[in-house]
């Protein structure tokens, strides 16, 4: 009672499960029998101290919050989408065919949680808040004194690494696993150095196959741990077994690569480059420690350790540390990624009006400046490791490509494609009809072409596609649901049937396998279904080999699925806007007659803006077989032409004075995009303008 | 607290605990109130029903596909064994003892099921009984195929399984996953013997070469030779287990726009012969004509006749007109020297294409898939088993076939028991299919490879490759399979006969088919 003022110290006591004081010194601290704070403490029998938990429930709380309400476990969860199949087949499938799959099966099951959003969220801060604890419970441990906010720091890097969508639930678990392991160890080093000893033998067999990388995590736990107490043949069988266990169980025996073997599991499997916070999370250990070593080493000095004043004190300083937690996370939220995040979860589900909102950050206005967009559109999310194995938890690698695909499919469903393609940053030498060729870029790139390519009616090249995305990265929901469309359409309902069920395997879905199931038993070939009764006029009616040495061309398929179905609109679009990006108006004034037969009962803007170039052009008087050009995009041209007229024109010249007097108004043109090369942003192209080549 | 933390734990597994068992109960529900009685059997999925099983087989777990909450069911066999078992919902799993003491009874006999089911309204409805008919002749007890997704162009996973057909137990013979994701395929046994096995492999790393392991001994050995540029493919095992048939085959791969979207064509394929004993690659240009198409081999039981399939070479836009016929030509293994060629069935009398030739063990019948054009069966849904007599020349295509592709078969040691892909239950996914061939050379209703689960296949996303029947289980670890194909260790080029002429390195190696370490962008 002589420290603690208002007779709090029972208070203390109970929330902190702090050691009674004596003389100023916690009990549990003092070295006994030459014992000192960071040497051999093994043999005192000090009373262990302990921090409460009420400091995590309240991060726990607060995290809680911030990733429900800030991250949001619905596009984490798009992110993520780890294949999880229940059942005792899958989970000794997950859990025996390579090393960590136990907790690559965990992680995935957990990430089920994801799809209810609140859910999701309290189990990643219940994992967050368990890492908090369980790494204050080997601090304590190791030095013989509570570390509450030291335990923190790598959960504030492990928050910064969820907001920046970089952190994977199963490198999670088996953090936390590895943390675990490291706490029973510490508890067995207190005892004898045999028991240590056994520990550690005991842990190897279950931790490595279970855990993969986080085995290395607990080895190094294990060693730093040892070494404090300068046992230096525990330390050397740590050190040994880190490097020997992987390399004999996971690579000699289980035939992982090194790379799987030694680093499976580990925080760096989403965070891209440079890694930097992955490596400080697990830095942030050893570094705690030798600053431990140094508090200790200091409060010998001085005769006294540190000690924790009053309960507000405590309290204030543990919400001090939940505010910096939060801060570091808002502070480091890739709100790109989550944009495009957005973008590609209401395009996969076909939200079409709820992507474009969700994209609204890319579409230019005049008050766009090219710098916003800079950072938006460059992302090097495209990660060269993909996919280190099919079937597992790797995400989505999102990029601008795809959500300039995901935007213009989302305009082509809302009969939007052609007035509005240029307002957002188009690219030339960007395919419009499918992200990537054939057999180049990482398969998941082209799961992108199974909607358009079944919205165009090509649904066995949809198939081809989505059988190959599906022999890559394991049957995703999202996967499961094309395919069950795909065969339906193909009048195989006994094949959608199978993926269908499969479909229902996957906990999160159940619900949605079920109305399938009951669609496809109602109406085998889905003939009332509206997706497919849009798909099901264009389908191919007569057989043909497009190419014997791979799919062909766009402009040939598309040409091709015309000549099928000469009504087909969403063909027509994407045709329309290949020779618009391909600067092709003299294809574009060609198909103006024939725009009745889409639907179209105007000529959209961007058709306009190509015919009129190509008059301006080729200087050809226009026969448009009595369609109008609107007024508007007229006086807009004359007034895209005087600018040009007033800077002197552009041949010869930089035209970078040009394009920027022409961007507040024309950027979103098809004449801005015809002289240079982009629409309103384009970064590549400053090294063409200064070149003087637009 | 750590103690309350204890003891709730402890409740909740107890409660956990009790949730399983009593929920797997299969206690007795009562057959109360009206009971309806049905004039047909039960639909059960897989179907079962009136098929020959071989009196070795695992229990044949089933779903019943009727709109019931419970079911009650009386099975019984021959020499009285009989046993009545109820179970909720609508999986039956057969207990795996008294399947065991059913089919023992009931060898050469039949056994009944009278299934009733109860309705959500309480009310009872019972079946008419239907019939398993049991066979004498056992089947081998090991089934080896290749597990893989339903590979268009790129795969992800793949392994060689074997399967204890006597029970579940299902063991990995090689995972691609140990050798970087590359393809392992065409596993062959020299007679069933799981201890004699030679499979192909095409790796980035190693290349294209042919795992052989003859006991414990296990090779590498690249087949590719001066002749043949391609490595080997649909290799068989000659009797004397001192050589291997291969097909040298260049493939391509295509895809139409409606229908079925595979299709596969070779543009050269050839013939050769692997000596074991002499690690020599040979041949003769009656089976390797640069003119013609000639592949899948298969030896006669003595060993005496090479057959094989053969097709004149033409260009890829004429692939619906490329039919293969069922040749043969004499072998004399000890003297290493080829006969005369024989036609055996020619496509232009049966105007379709003769693909995988199977020769039963006794020498009398020859089993073989037919489809419109091509040799790729499994990817054509018109394909279908036939059955060629040896002794008087005359075939028939059998009974047991679907509406879909029925492909990839082979026979028992003992010759009653045949197995097959189908694709009959979705078009998609192939399964493989057990039929029993009785003396009277009739084959019977088929029944798909039994699972734990009863709605395995129902989810199920991968497809079964080339079953084959093994005697036994193979004992070559994985391990050493793997430490086989990647240490340069056990590597072994085949030289060339001597009387083999050299050809120019025209015939490319490359294969539609890709691993997805192979595509642009991904890792290395």
């Amino acid at each position: 009672m002589e420290t603690t003022p208002n007779g709090l110290e029972p208070l203390l006591k109970t929330v902190w499960h702090l050691p009674a004081r004596r003389g100023g010194r916690l009990v549990g601290t003092e070295p006994p029998r030459g014992g000192d704070a960071t040497g051999r403490m093994d043999q005192c029998s000090i009373k262990e101290p302990r921090s409460g938990t009420w400091p995590y429930a309240l991060l726990c709380a607060v995290m809680w919050l911030f990733i429900g309400l800030g991250i949001g476990p619905a596009q984490l969860y798009h992110h993520q989408t780890p294949v999880f199949m229940s059942g005792i087949d899958s989970l000794v499938e997950g859990c025996s065919s390579v090393a960590g799959g136990m907790t690559e099966y965990l992680g995935a099951a957990l990430t089920q949680t994801f799809h209810r959003p609140w859910l999701g969220a309290l189990i990643l801060a219940l994992l967050l808040g368990c890492i908090a604890m369980l790494s204050n419970r080997w601090l304590t441990g190791v030095t013989g004194r509570p570390h509450l906010f030291a335990g923190i720091v790598p959960v504030v890097l492990l928050l910064t690494l969820l907001s920046g969508w970089a952190l994977p639930v199963a490198s999670m678990v088996g953090m936390a696993l590895a943390l675990l392991a490291g706490v029973l160890f510490a508890a067995a080093v207190k005892k004898t150095t045999w028991l240590a000893f056994a520990t550690f033998a005991l842990l190897t067999p279950a931790l490595y196959p279970a855990t993969a990388g986080p085995y290395l995590f607990f080895a190094a736990l294990a060693l730093l741990h040892a070494v404090m107490r300068r046992r230096w043949l525990l330390a050397a069988l740590c050190g040994l077994s880190g490097v020997a266990v992987p390399y004999l169980v996971g690579i000699r025996l289980w035939h992982c690569n090194a790379r799987e073997a030694y680093l499976g599991n580990l925080l760096f499997e989403y965070d891209y480059n440079p890694q930097i916070l992955s490596t400080a999370t697990y830095a942030a250990y050893p570094l705690i420690l030798v600053w431990a070593v140094m508090v200790a080493w200091r409060g010998r000095r001085n005769a006294e350790l540190p000690a924790i004043h009053s309960p507000h004190m405590a309290f204030a300083r543990a919400a001090a540390l939940v505010v910096w937690a939060v801060a570091c996370g808002l502070a480091t939220h890739d709100a790109r990624l989550g944009t495009i995040l957005r973008v590609d979860r209401h395009a996969r589900d076909r939200e079409w009006e709820q992507a474009l909102s969700a994209a609204a950050p890319m579409r230019w206005s005049p008050s766009t400046t090219v710098g916003q967009l800079k950072d938006l559109v460059y992302l090097p999310y495209l990660s060269p490791r993909f996919p280190r194995t099919a079937q597992q938890s790797v995400p989505l690698r999102l990029s601008y490509e795809s959500l300039l695909h995901n935007v213009n499919l989302a305009l082509q469903q809302q009969g939007r494609l052609l007035d509005e393609l240029f307002c957002y940053p188009q690219v030339m030498g960007m395919s419009a009809v499918r992200m990537l060729p054939d057999n180049v870029g990482p398969y998941v790139a082209h799961s992108y072409n199974i909607d358009v390519l079944l919205h165009l009616g090509h649904v066995n090249e949809a198939e081809r596609v989505a059988c190959e995305v599906l022999a890559n990265i394991g049957p995703r929901p999202w996967l499961l649901e094309r395919l069950a469309m795909i065969y339906a359409l193909k009048d195989q309902p006994a094949t959608a049937a199978v993926f269908v069920a499969s479909l229902a395997r996957q906990p999160a879905h159940r619900d949605q396998a079920n109305r399938w199931r009951e669609a496809l038993t109602a109406d085998p070939g889905l003939k009332n279904n509206i997706l497919a009764s849009e798909i099901r006029p264009y389908m191919y009616r007569e057989d043909f080999v497009g190419s014997y040495i791979g799919s062909h061309p766009d402009e040939e398929m598309l040409l091709r699925l015309l000549h099928n179905n000469p009504h087909n609109r969403v063909a027509f679009d994407f045709l329309m806007a290949h020779y618009l990006l391909n600067l092709r108006h003299d294809q574009i004034l060609r198909r103006v007659p024939v725009l009745g037969e889409f639907g179209y009962d105007r000529m959209p803007r961007h058709m306009e803006e190509a015919v009129l170039m190509h008059a301006k052009l080729t200087g050809d008087r226009l026969d448009l077989r009595g369609r109008q050009i609107s007024s508007a995009t007229l006086q807009r041209f004359q007034r895209f032409d005087q600018v040009i007229e007033r800077m002197g024109g552009l041949s010869g010249k930089d035209p970078r004075p040009v394009r920027d007097a022409l961007r507040p108004e024309f950027a979103d043109t098809y004449w801005f995009y015809c002289l240079f090369g982009n629409t309103f942003f384009e970064v590549e192209s400053e090294q063409r303008l200064k070149e003087g080549t637009p | 607290m750590r103690r309350t933390c204890v003891v709730i734990l402890l409740a909740l597994l107890s409660l956990g605990i009790a949730w399983v068992v009593l929920g797997r109960s299969t206690a007795a529900p009562a057959i109360t109130g009206p009971l309806t009685r049905l004039d047909r059997p039960p639909c059960i999925t897989p179907d079962y029903r009136e098929v020959v099983i071989p009196p070795n087989i695992a229990p044949l777990h089933f779903r019943l596909a009727e709109q019931i909450n419970d079911w009650s069911a009386e099975i019984w066999g021959e020499q009285n064994v009989r046993r009545t078992l109820h179970g909720k919902g609508t999986d039956v799993r057969i207990p795996t003892s008294f399947w065991r003491s059913l089919l023992d009874s009931s060898a050469g006999g039949t056994i009944r099921l009278a299934f009733s089911g109860r309705h959500e309204d309480g009310g009872w409805i019972a079946f008419e009984p239907f019939e398993i008919r049991v066979a004498r002749e056992p089947v081998d007890p090991y089934l080896a195929y290749r597990i893989i997704d339903p590979v268009f162009g790129c795969w992800g996973h793949m392994s060689i399984r074997q399967r204890d057909l006597t029970s579940f137990a299902e063991t990995a013979i090689l995972r691609n996953r140990t050798f970087a994701y590359d393809c392992s395929n065409c596993h062959t046994f020299h007679a069933h013997d799981p201890s004699r096995l030679a499979l192909q492999i095409r790796s980035q790393d190693v290349g294209a070469c042919m795992v052989v392991a003859d006991g414990g001994q296990t090779t590498r050995v690249y087949t590719a030779t001066e002749f043949n540029r391609s490595a080997a493919a649909y290799s068989r095992w000659h009797p004397n287990g001192r050589a291997i048939a291969f097909a040298a085959i260049k493939v391509m791969q295509f895809f139409h726009a409606i229908g079925h979207t595979r299709d596969v064509f070779d543009e050269a394929s050839d013939l050769a012969v692997y000596l074991v004993d002499e690690n020599l690659v040979t041949t003769t240009p009656a089976i390797s004509d640069p003119d013609w198409l000639e592949t899948y081999p298969e030896w006669s039981p003595d060993g005496s006749y090479l057959y094989f399939c053969r097709a004149p070479q033409k260009p890829v836009e004429e692939f619906r007109t490329v039919k293969y016929d069922l040749m043969r030509i004499a072998y004399n293994a000890r003297t290493n020297t080829w006969g005369e060629l024989e036609t055996i069935l020619s496509s232009a009398d049966t105007q379709l294409s003769v693909t995988h030739p199977r020769v039963s063990p006794d020498g009398r019948y020859l089993l073989f898939t037919m489809c419109e054009y091509g040799n790729f069966s499994i990817y054509r849904p018109d394909s279908d088993l036939h059955l060629l007599d040896l002794t008087t020349g005359k075939y028939v295509k059998l009974p047991i076939n679907s509406d879909r592709a029925d492909s990839y078969h082979s026979w028992s040691t003992n010759g009653r028991w045949i197995v097959f892909s189908s694709k009959r239950r979705d078009g998609l996914f192939t399964h493989p299919y057990l039929s029993y061939f009785d003396e009277q050379g009739n084959a019977h209703r088929p029944f798909i490879l039994p699972q734990q689960d009863p709605g395995f296949y129902e989810s199920y996303l991968k497809v079964f490759n080339v079953p084959e029947f093994v005697t036994g289980p193979v004992r070559v670890s994985p391990n050493l399979l793997t430490r086989t194909i990647t240490e340069p260790d056990f590597r072994q080029q085949a030289e060339l006969d001597p009387q083999v002429t050299a050809r120019d390195a025209g015939t490319p190696r490359d294969m539609p088919w890709h691993s997805v370490r192979e595509v642009p962008g991904n890792p290395r």
